[in-house]
């Protein structure tokens, strides 16, 4: 089988369908770091003073820490003084239609394949589109604010929810709790902020679409979700940025609140650029992504299909603090060239009767290497808990790595928590019997790769299931087990 | 560097010096380096991930002697404690000395004795095997055990041999060894074909007596010998127990260890394996026990550097009262290592409400064509069972023992000598009486 | 339709098969009998183009083409279609998308139309109605977790469904019970047809009596000992391998 790896190497070596840069005018600042860029990035944003104090705090935080070193993760020190903190799309007028927005904009969604009048179309999906830093459209408002729901950029709910953000902002990641999540508290741009009010279902999936596009221009987003008692709510997130030449730094920071009885889904489908076949260029994504099961019987579930990246530092977690709380982590991570990827998952265990799911599926290809980094605790007082986590890992390839690293530590003695984790690769019986059967050696491997990650797309919303099992034939494409 | 560090490896030096003046030791420059790495390492820390789980507080706070004493001890009371099964040969060390007057150095084509008496006469092939595995050592601890060692067993089996009976390696505590830090290292080399049983065992002469066992192990089979090696850790309930053995296994060589961890107040055992050459097999059995007060550590660390090896791993742990474990099973699968088997099991029983459980599996694989898994779990007593023996007549604590034996059942099993197997379950129902 | 000429093969350099000669034409049914190790199921393998053997000699032609020189998914377009001792597991691949797509790549090779989903659902819940595979396991993973008999079935179901031209049947009647057999049997025998060969590779007699083959083959050290019709199979269950061999060897 070795000597097939070169052609197949050849065809998954294929150029990254999204790369291209969009041609528009950026309000962008200098780069470099200090409390003056913290201080403009806040008046440019009209924030309120208590705003930019959190931001300060952050910030001097931040200084204290060091970046950490111990994800399986391997690049080359990142200049943080390099890289320019705000950037947006030129200022405009409120935008009252799509008409409104630079035609440029829209050239680069239908390029990507999902323009906005499409979404717009489809049914029952709001989009709030993040080009840049600054939220330029936002659809469907008017349906979600007569189910009282709250969809809109985190800089508009500074300004018109402050209360809110106030209270629930950094009560999920304190900007404490790592040295990303300080910086991204001390300079992030913009997000998205959505708030179901109680009793509401959300009427329609919620959406947005992160585009990186300003050269050397770090992302720093910021999510919050809040999920009032009986509410629910499914965010969609899907990433994908044009091909640039040198690293581009993304720390998100994803804050989920569930309160009593509150259903918060939350998926992703990551496809940012990988870099080149060397390894140059590509997003660095580090991101903090938490959610705290606060009310009783509250439910949090994450699945993400991570494609892209250069290098993907993330782990999407859960606090499960209620009683009878619900925790998921459905993942598919994709790591291929020389891309790799440290992600997991963390189940904080403190109520009662808490569970826990994981099901985590790693494929790496060519010299992709995949970690999963899995922490499950359960607290003394946590009695009744439970986990199950499942981790497997396909390797394609002799070149290629996979790791996992599940750290398990249990106080209660009513707790039960299995961990198993498997490593293979696609098996010759299994390719043998699909051509047998007529399939080509590529559908053969994309099937059965499909099947092997059937279970997290299962837990997609329909049309996001049809994406990602396209993204990833695109992905793998041509590979031998 | 620290006040302690620079206190510890001063101590080692004057140590080392004396040693060297009195003659006939011919590590010094070796020791000398052990004490630099020592130095440099200082003591492991719970920010280091390795120790992340397993402070050194208690230890530390007590402190140790770098120094022996020959104290005497009743002879019968080693006696009694020798292994109830005919032996091909016994090395008994007793404070952390060589006692050849209670050893017994065995048969033709098997070569026992002390390690302190082999370096004296300048045995060459022992001189090089001191530290051939373990380096200088990679934390604080094994690097002071090489700068100030005392002595150990040396263990050699000829090319060929097959040795039947088990060879027995004695290790007593007594009133010699209160606070003070024993250092010794074992040595044992197996001819390529030869085959041998050890059974090592760390014994208390009186139960709560303070000390530290700081233990290093090296152990190298040659082309397709097999090592049977049955280990029992019953320390004093006071002691501190420490031990790192490495692994060193030539082509088709087969290494099979079956481990049990009852006493001591804190104890930790690292085990590591590196596979350098096709075609060997390494077997990992491990049994550990913690109670109120106790902590219980296993690290294993095996490496697959080489194609078509095959590696098994099934460690379990009972937790009661507030005792605490700690398991880390790391399996690395190099670019190399094509065609790897490697398994890894643990399961941990939790008794208590303040028992503790940290346990880490960890794969790292760079190879494709490769079967890795590992599995742990955390858990209690099954209730259905609890009840329906309950529902046979037997009172809660017998329903709990019987249970805790059929948990324990899978390693105590493992164990190919009888004695050892019959003492092992009765270490386990009473300390589940308790 | 298949002229095997002085076969020989084997595997990491050990000789299996030794030299066979085997001539089969449409609506013929082939039993291919002999002791185990005797070569039989590597002759299957090799002939659906299995890695992993070298042939050493010899040819084998599939309607006037060399078989041997074609893709395993060639072949199986063209209609060469091994039923497997071990069927395997794919987890996670529904076996009605799997038999479809299957389909398709068959079909659109030959420049034939996809199937529509309704039209081909209704062929195969027939097809699975006849080889009597309960309809849930059309929903389930490929073989996955299915019982042994339910795997064989769900062979003859893909071949009932593919509609091969040359179908090989590797040690299909091994593990399963008499019903099962019975099943399987009648499944075999609905696909027998003018234009269709087949190939029965097995150990025992028992499935030949369901399925009447015109010529029957024992296979011994990689060699045909000994070609007949259908009786040559009744006098090997009555009396075992063991006298042919001798007599081969005498």
């Amino acid at each position: 089988m070795g000597s097939s790896n070169t052609a197949v190497e050849a065809l998954m070596g294929k150029g990254y369908a999204q790369g291209f840069v969009t041609q528009i005018e950026s309000d962008t600042l200098p780069p470099g770091l200090d409390e003056a860029v913290i201080r403009t990035i806040s008046s440019r944003k009209e924030e309120p003073a208590w705003m930019l104090e959190k931001r300060l705090a952050a910030y001097h935080h931040w200084l204290t820490l060091r970046e950490p070193n111990w994800a399986a993760v391997r690049h080359p020190p990142i200049d943080f003084q390099a890289i320019s903190y705000f950037s947006s799309p030129k200022k405009r007028p409120q935008l009252g239609s799509l008409d409104e927005v630079a035609p440029e904009l829209l050239a680069t969604y239908e390029k990507l394949g999902i323009p906005i009048e499409e979404q717009k179309a489809l049914a029952g999906v709001a989009v709030d589109a993040v080009f840049d830093s600054v939220s330029v459209a936002t659809t469907f408002r008017v349906t979600l604010a007569e189910a009282g729901v709250i969809f809109c950029s985190m800089s508009e709910a500074i300004r018109e929810y402050p209360e809110l953000v106030r209270r629930y902002m950094g009560s999920v990641v304190p900007h404490k709790d790592n040295f990303f999540a300080a910086l991204n508290s001390a300079v992030f741009s913009d997000g998205t902020f959505v708030y179901i009010p109680k009793g509401v279902n959300c009427p329609m999936e919620l959406s947005t679409y992160f585009r990186i596009n300003e050269a050397k221009t770090g992302q720093f987003e910021r999510t919050l979700i809040v999920a009032e008692e009986r509410s629910r709510v499914s965010y969609l997130e899907g990433c994908t940025a044009p091909m640039r030449d040198e690293n581009q730094l993304h720390a998100a920071v994803v804050e989920l609140v569930a309160l009593e009885d509150a259903q918060i889904k939350y998926a992703t489908v990551q496809n940012w650029y990988p870099g080149d076949s060397e390894g140059r260029g590509g997003i660095y994504n580090f991101v903090t992504k938490r959610g705290e099961c606060r009310g009783d019987r509250s439910h949090i579930s994450w699945t993400q299909v991570e494609t892209g990246s250069a290098v993907t530092w993330k782990y999407p977690g859960c606090i499960l603090r209620g009683r009878d709380t619900v925790g998921e982590f459905y993942s598919v991570a994709v790591t291929k060239g020389r891309q790799q990827a440290d992600t997991g998952t963390k189940m904080i265990h403190l109520g009662e009767n808490s569970r826990s799911t994981v099901v985590s599926k790693g494929i790496s290809a060519m010299f992709g290497s995949n970690a999963y980094r899995g922490l499950v605790r359960v607290a003394a007082k946590a009695e009744n808990a439970r986990n199950h986590s499942q981790c497997d890992s396909l390797l394609i390839g002799d070149r290629c790595a996979a790791h996992t690293f599940p750290y398990i530590e249990v106080k209660n003695p009513t707790a039960r928590v299995e961990h198993e984790a498997t490593t293979s690769k696609v098996s010759e019986d299994q390719l043998f019997y699909c051509r047998q059967r007529g399939l080509s050696q590529e559908d053969a491997v994309s099937m059965i790769i499909n099947g092997f990650c059937k279970q997290v797309f299962n837990e997609l919303p329909m049309e996001f299931a049809v994406e990602a099992q396209k993204l990833l034939a695109v992905s793998l494409e041509g590979a031998v087990g | 560097m620290n006040q302690m560090i620079r206190d510890y490896q001063q101590t080692a030096m004057r140590y080392i010096d004396s040693l060297h003046e009195a003659g006939g030791d011919r590590l010094t420059g070796r020791r000398q380096a052990a004490a630099r790495r020592f130095a440099e390492l200082g003591f492991p820390h719970t920010r280091t991930e390795a120790w992340r789980y397993t402070g050194i507080e208690g230890l530390m706070q007590r402190g140790f002697e770098l120094t022996e004493r020959d104290e005497a001890f009743p002879r019968h009371a080693v006696m009694r404690r020798f292994l109830r099964e005919p032996t091909a040969a016994r090395l008994v060390f007793v404070d952390g000395r060589y006692q050849a007057d209670l050893s017994d150095t065995g048969l033709a084509g098997v070569r026992v004795g002390s390690l302190r008496e082999a370096v004296a006469v300048g045995d060459r092939q022992v001189l090089e095997a001191v530290g051939s595995l373990s380096g200088l050592g990679d934390h604080g601890f094994a690097a002071l055990n090489l700068a100030t060692l005392q002595d150990g067993a040396v263990i050699r089996v000829s090319a060929g041999v097959t040795v039947q009976q088990p060879i027995e390696l004695l290790h007593l505590a007594g009133k010699g060894a209160a606070g003070r830090a024993m250092r010794p290292r074992h040595l044992v080399m197996l001819e390529a074909d030869a085959s041998a049983n050890l059974v090592e065992r760390y014994l208390a002469l009186d139960g709560e007596t303070a000390y530290f066992n700081n233990l290093v192990c090296e152990i190298t089979l040659a082309e397709r010998a097999s090592l049977v090696h049955q280990r029992i850790q019953q320390e004093s309930a006071q002691a501190y127990h420490l031990c790192d053995i490495h692994l060193g296994l030539q082509g088709k060589a087969h290494y099979q260890g079956i481990n049990a961890a009852v006493g001591g107040v804190w104890s930790r055992t690292r085990i590591h394996c590196r596979f350098t050459d096709p075609g060997a097999g390494c077997e990992l059995d491990g049994l550990y026990l913690a109670g109120e007060g106790q902590l219980t550590d296993f690290h294993l660390d095996v490496d697959h550097a080489a194609p078509h090896c095959d590696s098994r791993e099934n460690f379990k742990g009972i937790l009661h009262g507030g005792g605490k474990a700690v398991f880390d099973g790391l399996i690395q699968v190099r670019e190399q290592a094509q065609k790897s088997n490697a398994h890894l099991s643990n399961a941990n029983l939790m008794l208590s409400r303040r028992a503790e459980v940290d346990t880490k599996p960890q794969l790292q694989i760079y190879a494709d064509d490769v079967q890795c898994s590992h599995g742990a779990s955390v858990g209690r007593l099954d209730e259905q069972a609890m009840f329906y023996l309950r529902s046979r007549g037997f009172d809660k604590g017998q329903a709990r023992r019987l249970l805790c034996l059929g948990f324990a059942n899978e390693i105590v099993e493992r164990f190919q000598s009888a004695p050892l197997r019959e003492q092992l379950s009765e270490v386990i129902g009473q300390r589940l009486e308790e | 339709m298949l002229s095997i000429k002085h076969l020989s093969a084997g595997v990491d350099g050990k000789a299996i098969l030794k030299g066979i000669d085997l001539e089969v034409r449409a609506g013929e049914v082939h039993a291919v009998m002999g002791p185990n190790g005797s070569g039989k199921s590597t002759l299957a393998h090799i002939l659906a183009g299995r890695d992993g053997y070298t042939v050493t000699d010899g040819e084998v032609r599939y309607m006037g083409r060399d078989l041997l020189g074609m893709e395993i998914e060639e072949r199986a377009r063209q209609g060469v279609f091994l039923a497997m001792q071990y069927p395997v597991e794919l987890p996670g691949v529904n076996n009605m998308t799997f038999l479809r797509e299957s389909m398709n790549a068959i079909r659109k090779s030959r420049g034939e139309e996809e199937m529509d989903a309704v039209s081909f659902m209704k062929l195969v819940r027939e097809k699975a109605r006849q080889v009597k595979l309960d309809e849930k396991l059309l929903k389930r993973s490929v073989n996955t977790g299915f019982s042994g008999g339910e795997k064989k079935r769900n062979e003859i179901l893909q071949m009932a469904v593919l509609e091969p031209f040359l179908a090989i049947l590797d040690e299909t009647d091994s593990g399963l019970d008499i019903d099962a057999l019975r099943n399987v049997a009648d499944g075999v025998n609905r696909l027998r047809s003018p234009h269709r060969a087949m190939i029965v590779v097995t150990h025992y007699q028992r499935l030949l009596d369901y399925l009447e083959p015109d010529h029957v083959h024992v296979l011994a050290g990689g060699r045909i000992v000994r070609s007949g019709g259908k009786e040559l199979a009744l006098e090997l269950e009555a009396k075992g391998y063991g006298w042919l061999l001798e007599e081969v060897a005498a």
